[in-house]
């Protein structure tokens, strides 16, 4: 399932995909798996991607 | 001048056409730097490259005796473990864990399709002068052709990937 939210997160701070990627330390192909749900990224990495965008767990990764 | 002399000769031009490279360029080699995704998808590849390296060699180990008069037993060896190594780095390239190919994509390009098509050619010529023999137990002659064919293999694995990620990106 898409991960909207990250990707709507990211477009709003105007970051692309390796821009993040590069922030966050992993690959642009990474930041692309996990917008498209294609990739589960490990706690760590979530909270890189929470702290580069500015955001919580919750708000990026929490499932209503 | 024998084709003995020739590969010796050849090889250490390479090595120190490489050499070269690497000081003149300051090529460092393949870099290691993989995310948490990447070393996951390059451990998938080595189990598959294991698994299939494993399968050939039984193959080899309890088939080969039998066709030893057509093929010979170093030759099916080597061909598995060829094979094997291909099939880790295609799974490998197409799964993002590049083997280094992203860092420096146009020297590395360069430098195995420059390995693969002078082993290309070199297996051709044995072929075209009729040295060729599958049942050769120096098994060189046979491996300069394959080894050529597993690394152009692999540079077209890289840039079909490439050609991909170009497609995709930021969709």
């Amino acid at each position: 399932m898409k991960n909207l939210k990250f990707k709507s997160a990211r477009a709003a701070l105007d970051l692309s995909q390796d821009d993040l990627a590069k922030i966050c330390g992993v690959s642009r192909q990474t930041i692309s798996a996990i917008e498209k749900g294609d990739y589960n990224p490990t706690i760590n990495l979530c909270i890189a991607i929470c702290k580069a965008l500015g955001k919580t767990l919750d708000d990026i990764f929490w499932d209503e | 001048m024998s084709a003995y002399l020739i590969g010796v000769l050849s090889g250490v031009a390479v090595g120190l056409l490489i050499l070269y490279i690497k000081k003149k360029m300051g090529f460092c080699g393949i870099k290691g730097e993989y995310d948490e995704r990447q070393l996951r998808a390059r451990g998938d590849a080595y189990k598959k490259g294991f698994l299939v390296t494993l399968i050939l060699g039984l193959v080899t180990v309890l088939a080969g005796p039998s066709m030893e008069n057509y093929i010979s037993m170093s030759n099916l060896g080597m061909i598995s473990l060829l094979i094997g190594l291909t099939v880790f780095a295609i799974d490998a390239i197409m799964h993002d864990a590049l083997l280094g190919f992203d860092a420096q994509p146009v020297r590395i390009i360069v430098i195995w399709l420059l390995l693969g098509l002078t082993n290309i050619i070199g297996g051709i010529r044995i072929i075209t002068d009729g040295s060729f023999s599958w049942a050769d137990k120096n098994c060189g002659n046979v491996m300069n052709l394959f080894l050529g064919v597993a690394m152009t293999v692999i540079v077209i694995a890289f840039l079909l990937k490439n050609k991909i990620d170009n497609k995709t990106e930021e969709d």
